[in-house]
């Protein structure tokens, strides 16, 4: 009884070190890819304008459980759209970028259908613009042929890939 | 093997957590996807397990005298195949869970004994209630199982005694009561007979080898708790049955005996995820979300040595199954 009882220590002892030895030291880093949008940004008064100016702060605390957590995050796209628009779209160059971050800067056609803005790839981080809580937005846009609405809206929504641990 | 379980389940919720949904949710939002997530997931443990305790059975096809006896402590691990590190997921095999590349309608993911690199776990975008969030596929372990252990395989031990009866027949039992370490469980039992056929054949039995038919059965139980502290109700369980067949031969060369068998083996694996899940959306929890059974069998042959020093008899086989096992045993014999 007793060799039994040795024996079953050592099996226990061997499953035990079998089990532990699956300990990963090394965290899992998983790839998240979430949007948020930003506030409807009301346009008023610029009916005739061939260029804009705006700005505004988005609140993405809700992003940021655990941010520390976060190794990297980019933005992957921004989708642009119109609300209440009197004319049928907006035809120029625009420029969306946060702080020294430009994200896009190119020619485009914004309606009221949404459309997709690819960012590339690998460019930029916006790690620390996560952390802090507040996204800041700023669009500038030089349009051809003026703007024809006098009150709408512009809609942003920002798909965001973050690697996380 | 605790780590790499709740490492796995648990992994999906923690991340998913970031976008403010969890594991309930993703289970209410489809169970069935969950389910069918989790069978190619998970299914190179199950099986694993299954094709990994029929090792070390006998080191020699001889019998014990009466009443002779052996007591070994074996360890085997099942190499999981190189094709099951992935399994491939259909888009259409899914209601609320789809690739996120919408370009795609399959691709592979790791399985739990996969890989765990980024590169090689697509997106998957959930739905839920209207929104959505994409995220890695789970994590395979296989580099932590290799970095540790030598090889990609699953591992299983336990503890056997045969006894010599009459007729040239040995009893064999595996047993463990139920233990616990952490808060992980798990206890053995198995049984084989192994009777000596040479002594029946006429002329056979003359030659100088040795040759018997065996038969044997072990049943592993394995529990899991997910949260023990917050919730002892959620719970991993893996109960696995196996079955060999086998004529058994073998031949003794001054201290070095070498073995060898071919027959059939057949396991049936349960895995459940037990317990209640609460819903982020809903006041309806899901219950017991996850059953899944895995089933199989296959040819067995097996070739190994058994080298005796003083009393010690330490063996190593090789065996050629659905998943080639290799095992090692050290215990010592009586008569």
């Amino acid at each position: 009884m007793k060799k039994i009882n040795t024996l079953k220590s050592l099996l226990l002892l061997i499953t035990v070190l079998t089990f532990s030895m699956c300990e990963d030291s090394e965290k899992i880093q998983f790839v998240v890819k979430d949007s948020f949008d930003i506030e409807p940004i009301e346009i008023k008064g610029l009916k005739g304008q061939i260029s804009y100016n705006l700005s505004t702060t988005a609140d993405i605390s809700e992003l940021l459980d655990n941010a520390s957590s976060f190794v990297k995050a980019e933005v992957e796209s921004i989708a642009i759209s119109l609300v209440d628009y009197s004319g049928n779209s907006i035809e120029g160059n625009i420029k969306i970028s946060s702080g020294s971050l430009t994200f896009l800067d190119q020619n485009v056609s914004i309606s009221e259908t949404p459309s997709a803005l690819t960012i590339p790839s690998g460019v930029i981080n916006i790690l620390s613009i996560l952390k802090t809580g507040v996204f800041p937005v700023t669009i500038e846009g030089v349009v051809n042929p003026a703007i024809a609405g006098n009150d709408f809206e512009l809609r942003l929504t920002f798909v965001v890939k973050a690697v996380v641990e | 093997m605790k780590k790499l379980i709740i490492g796995a389940l648990l992994a999906f919720s923690t991340t998913i957590s970031y976008a403010q949904l969890d594991f309930g949710t993703i289970l209410e939002g489809n169970v069935a996807d969950a389910n069918r997530y989790a069978e190619g997931y998970l299914e190179p443990l199950a099986v694993g397990f299954g094709q990994g305790i029929n090792g070390g059975w006998y080191s020699t096809a001889k019998t014990h005298k009466f009443l002779g006896l052996d007591i070994k402590v074996i360890a085997s691990g099942a190499i999981v195949p190189s094709e099951k590190e992935s399994f491939t997921f259909n888009n259409s095999d899914y209601g609320s869970i789809k690739l996120d590349d919408s370009s795609l309608s399959q691709a592979q993911l790791p399985t739990i004994l996969g890989s765990k690199e980024l590169g090689d776990r697509p997106l998957l975008e959930f739905s839920s209630n209207g929104g959505s969030i994409s995220t890695s596929s789970l994590p395979g372990f296989n580099q932590i199982i290799k970095d540790n252990i030598g090889l990609n395989a699953v591992p299983s031990s336990m503890v056997q005694v045969g006894l010599g009866l009459f007729k040239n027949t040995d009893l064999k039992v595996r047993f463990i009561p139920k233990q616990t370490i952490d808060d992980n469980e798990f206890s053995v039992f198995g049984i084989g007979i192994m009777h000596d056929i040479k002594q029946w054949i006429p002329g056979v039995k003359l030659l100088p080898f040795h040759l018997s038919a065996f038969g044997g059965y072990t049943n592993i139980k394995s529990a899991v708790l997910l949260d023990a502290s917050n919730n002892p109700d959620q719970v991993v369980e893996l109960d696995t049955n196996s079955y060999v067949f086998q004529l058994v031969a073998s031949k003794k060369l001054a201290f070095l005996t070498v073995f060898g068998g071919v027959g059939t083996t057949s396991y049936k694996s349960d895995l459940s995820v037990l317990g209640v899940f609460n819903t982020s959306n809903t006041d309806t929890p899901i219950v017991d979300p996850i059953t899944l059974n895995y089933t199989g069998s296959n040819l067995r042959a097996n070739l190994g040595i058994d080298i005796k020093l003083l009393f010690l008899n330490i063996s190593a086989e090789y065996a050629v199954q659905e998943y080639d096992t290799l095992t090692a045993t050290v215990g010592f014999s009586i008569r």
